[in-house]
Formats: C-alpha cells, structure tokens, sequence
C-alpha cells in the first residue's frame, strides 16, 4: 500500500498537467465562445452575441434558434411598376384597357414599367382584400413594392358568364418607408387614368 | 305652254325641294347630335345623394368636398339630381355615434341609410371624408343596379399623400363614375 500511494500521486499529477496543456491556450481561436459580438452575415442591426459560462457543461449543446432576420432593406430607386393580378387570360378589352392606362400616364409624365407579379400575388391580393384601414397599416408593404419607386397594383377578376369584369380593386404603394398611398375597391374608369398621375407622380419619376 | 316646258319646270322645282331638304338635313342633324336631347319618356335624371363627413372648419377640406361634389353633378351624361344631407341626419340613420372607420365598414352598418323611405328613390349614396391636414381621404360609393337596397360599396382611401387639388380630381373622377354602376335611365 505505501509503494502504491505515491504512483497514484503521481498519475493525477500527469493527468492535471496533461489536461492543462489539452485545455491551455488564449482561446482566440474560439471566437463564438469568446464572448465577443459576432458580425450577423444578413447585415443586421442588432449583433448576435455568444456568451460561454464559466463552467459549461462540455456536451454538445443543440443549436440556437436564429432570431428572424430583420426585414432586408432593398433601396426604392428602381422604376415605377405595374403590377397586374388575375387569374384568367386576359381578354383583348383587359390588354387594351391597360395598355390605355399606360398612354395616359405616359402622357401625364409617368411611365410605368409592367412587370410580372411573380411570389408577391398573395401578399397584394391580401392588402387590395383587406378593408380595415387600421389592419392594412400594420401590413408589411415592403416585399411587395419590392425596389420600384412606387407600385400600382390592379386586380382584373375573371370573367363572368363570359362577360369581362374588369378592374375590381387598385392601389399604390410608395414612398420610404413603403406604404399605402392609394386603396380602392371598384373599378378605375378610364377617365380617371390621367388623374390618377397625382398619386403616382413623386414616387415614380427618376 | 308645251307639256315639255312643264315637265323641265316641274323637275327643277323638284330639285330645289332637294336641295331644300339636304340644307336642313345638313344643319338639324348636327345640332340633334349636339345638344341634349329633353328628357324622354322613361327617361329620369340620376339621383345622389352626397354626404360630407368632415366637420366643415377646415378651409382646405371645403375645397376638396367642392371639387368632388362638383364632378359628381357634372359627369353623368344625362343629369344628375344631386342632394346633400350633413353628417349628423346621417349618423342618426345609422344609428351611429361615430363615423371612424367607416370606409371599412361591412355593408350592414350602413343599412340604415341604403333601406326604408330616406333611400327611397335614391340610386347612389355617396360619403366623402376628405382632410387634407391629416394627408388623407375616404369615400365610399353604394350604387348598383335596383338602386341602394341591393347596392354594393365601392371603397376609396387615399393616404400618406398631400391632397392636392389634382388628388380631389382624381377621387371626384373615381366617384362620378361609381355613382352611375348599374344605372339605367
């Protein structure tokens, strides 16, 4: 037993001196432990920060839920757009319908591109549908005006009993932030193509 | 007088007569065409009644209520019976206390003013809130065919935007035309 004791010594004192060596080190290469901000690679505004306690379990711990990435900030300095929603063909009256809304903002100075509304249908069929002004001011309107300066939104709804039914519901988002300048739920008569030049003018010139 | 004679006067004669009528032809049609026509039988003007709910302090929001009130008496085609009640008969008729959010009210809320004998005869209803110091404008237009008690709401809201007089234009283009929906004179 005597000669045992100091080999027992001896192997803890290896075991410590071989855990430290393992362990040692300045921990600069464990940056995510460090304590130190880490740089969010969405750009974000608020820095995510790894803090390590002083004694932490050394098991493997489950990985973060990641906070939801702020919304991405995409600079409104693209040309005014026009956005159509249907779900049908559009009929030659709806074609030339449009294409008359387009000359007569031309003529007043406003040139609007048509562009396809692509993954923003939902999100712009949601804001034309909702009619509480209160709701639709909490509606995020960012991603569906995208980087045009400003967005007029028409909704042709199909055909009934083969009769066109034309524009049902129209809007215009503009402006830094993005918001709701103009909501309607009704048709946009012909006459009022040019006028409506009022709601588009400072947020689609270049 | 040879029967000669006669038949060449008889063909001039014929030929002025011509002439006569082509000359009044020339110049009643166009003037038919131009000026409207008295109103015929079945015919009836197009009735609106139009309500400003603004309180009326605010200069700029007379002059807004005036540019859409007065597209809508002058649009229409044929003529418009155009009629205003103020903001409290209606609130009364809706049995309201207030009128905030109306512009997204269900159609229900307003059955008080689109039924029973204040609709009577009534083929349009139109409410404007125009204030231009808040940077906005509502209007709400019920017209449809077989007049109010079967009209839909047509639904306008301007935000954000400086209500400019090209802006009033612009609801008063839009109003005019809901007003007529489903209109037959």
């Amino acid at each position: 037993m005597n000669h045992r004791a100091p080999r027992c010594v001896s192997v803890a004192v290896l075991s410590l001196l071989v855990g430290t060596l393992a362990c040692g080190g300045d921990g600069s290469e464990e940056a995510p432990n460090s304590g130190e901000p880490v740089e969010d690679p969405y750009g974000g505004e608020e820095p995510t920060t790894a803090v390590t306690l002083p004694f932490e379990d050394p098991t493997p711990m489950p990985t973060p839920v990641p906070a939801p990435l702020p919304e991405q900030v995409v600079p409104a300095t693209g040309p005014a757009q026009l956005v159509l929603l249907h779900t049908h063909e559009l009929l030659r009256s709806e074609e030339r319908y449009v294409e008359q809304l387009l000359s007569a903002l031309r003529r007043a100075s406003i040139t609007l591109e048509r562009t396809p509304v692509g993954d923003r249908a939902a999100m712009l069929e949601g804001w034309l549908t909702e009619t509480d002004p209160a709701r639709r001011a909490q509606l995020a309107l960012g991603p569906a005006r995208g980087s045009a300066r400003a967005l007029l939104v028409l909704r042709i709804s199909a055909p009934v009993d083969r009769r066109a039914q034309g524009v049902t519901a129209f809007g215009v988002i503009a402006g830094e932030p993005a918001r709701e300048r103009l909501w309607a739920q009704g048709d946009l008569p012909a006459d009022a193509h040019a006028a409506l030049a009022a709601l588009l003018g400072e947020g689609s010139q270049p | 007088m040879s029967c000669g004679h006669l038949a060449s006067r008889a063909r001039i004669l014929v030929l002025r007569l011509s002439a006569l009528v082509a000359l009044l032809g020339a110049l009643v049609l166009p003037t038919a065409l131009l000026v409207p026509m008295p109103a015929r039988a079945g015919a009836r003007d197009l009735e609106v009644l139009f309500v400003r709910l603004d309180d009326g302090s605010d200069a700029a929001a007379t002059a807004c209520a005036g540019a859409v009130r007065g597209a809508l008496s002058r649009a229409f085609g044929g003529e418009v019976h155009l009629m205003s009640i103020p903001r409290d008969v209606l609130l009364t008729r809706l049995g309201a206390s207030s009128l905030d959010g109306f512009v997204g009210w269900p159609r229900e809320r307003f059955s008080g003013a689109l039924s029973g004998r204040s609709a009577a005869g009534l083929d349009a209803l139109v409410m404007l809130d125009c204030q231009p110091a808040l940077q906005r404008l509502d209007l709400v237009v019920f017209a449809g065919t077989g007049a109010l008690p079967s009209a839909e709401a047509q639904r306008l809201s301007v935000r954000h935007t400086e209500i400019t007089p090209a802006v009033a234009r612009f609801a008063g283009s839009v109003a005019s035309m809901w007003q007529t929906e489903g209109f037959s004179p």
